[in-house]
C-alpha cells in the first residue's frame, strides 16, 4: 500500500500517539501534516501539547485555518454518515479532518470509529483520502521503515 | 459486513466498557461529569461525551483513562 505523503491529524490520533515513545517516527513516513483549528483547541494536556509543539516547531505541522466552505462539506458528510444505520456518530472535528484529508488527497490518522467505519463502507467519500489508525500505521511503518521496537510508551 | 455483524461489535465493545469501568469512581464523580463518562460507556464517542462534561476531547480523555475504560 502506498502513502500520500502528507497527512491530517485528528484530536483523539495525536492524544493517543503522543503517548509513544517514537512518535517522531510520523516524520518519516510523511513529509507534512495538518490539523484544523477546530481539533487543536481540543487538546490541552501536557503530553499531546507537547507532541503537537515538537511538529510545529520543527516546521512540520501545520494549523489550518477554519472555513465555512470546510463546515459546510463536513456537515454534509455527517449527513451522509447517518443515512447508514451501520456507522456510528461522525462528530463535527473529525468530519472537518476528513474533508481536509480528501482536499489534500492526505492520509487521515484518526481513532474515530464513526470515521473509520464510514471508510469501510462509503470509501469514494473519502476519495483520494486514505484513513489509518495509530494501530494500522504502525504496521505500514515497521513494513516500510523497520521501526517497531520501542514504539509502546 | 451486514448491520447485524456491526450491531454485534458495537455491543460486545459496550459491555466491554461496561465491565472495564471503575463503577465506584465513576459514582464519586459530579453529576455532569457522571453523565458524560455513562454517555461514552453506552456509545464510544470520546467527543460528545467530553462536551456533555463541558470538556475538550483531550481533557475527558484523562478522564476515561481514570474511570478505567480503554476502549
Amino acid at each position: 500500500m502506498s502513502l500520500p505523503s502528507t497527512c491530517v491529524l485528528d484530536a483523539c490520533f495525536i492524544i493517543d500517539w503522543s503517548r509513544w515513545r517514537r512518535r517522531h517516527l510520523i516524520k518519516e513516513i510523511f513529509s507534512a501534516g495538518f490539523m484544523p483549528e477546530i481539533t487543536l483547541r481540543e487538546v490541552i494536556t501536557e503530553k499531546p501539547l507537547r507532541a503537537l509543539r515538537e511538529l510545529i516547531l520543527d516546521g512540520w505541522l501545520t494549523v489550518y485555518p477554519h472555513s465555512r466552505e470546510l463546515e459546510e462539506e463536513a456537515v454534509s458528510l455527517i449527513l451522509d454518515a447517518r443515512r447508514d444505520p451501520r456507522i456510528p456518530r461522525i462528530d463535527p472535528p473529525e468530519a472537518l479532518c476528513s474533508i481536509l484529508a480528501r482536499r489534500l488527497g492526505s492520509a487521515l490518522l484518526t481513532e474515530n470509529r464513526g470515521i473509520i467505519r464510514a471508510y469501510w463502507l462509503m470509501r469514494e467519500k473519502f476519495s483520494p483520502a486514505i484513513v489509518l489508525n495509530s494501530l494500522r500505521l504502525q504496521k505500514l511503518g515497521k513494513k516500510a521503515y523497520g521501526f517497531n521496537r520501542g514504539m509502546n510508551c | 459486513m451486514s448491520s447485524e455483524e456491526w450491531e454485534l461489535i458495537d455491543g460486545e465493545l459496550r459491555e466491554l466498557r461496561r465491565r472495564e469501568a471503575d463503577w465506584d469512581y465513576i459514582r464519586g464523580l459530579p453529576p455532569k461529569l457522571r453523565e458524560a463518562i455513562e454517555v461514552y460507556i453506552e456509545t464510544g464517542d470520546l467527543w460528545i461525551s467530553a462536551k456533555i462534561a463541558g470538556m475538550t476531547a483531550d481533557e475527558f480523555n484523562e478522564i476515561r483513562i481514570r474511570a478505567g475504560i480503554l476502549h
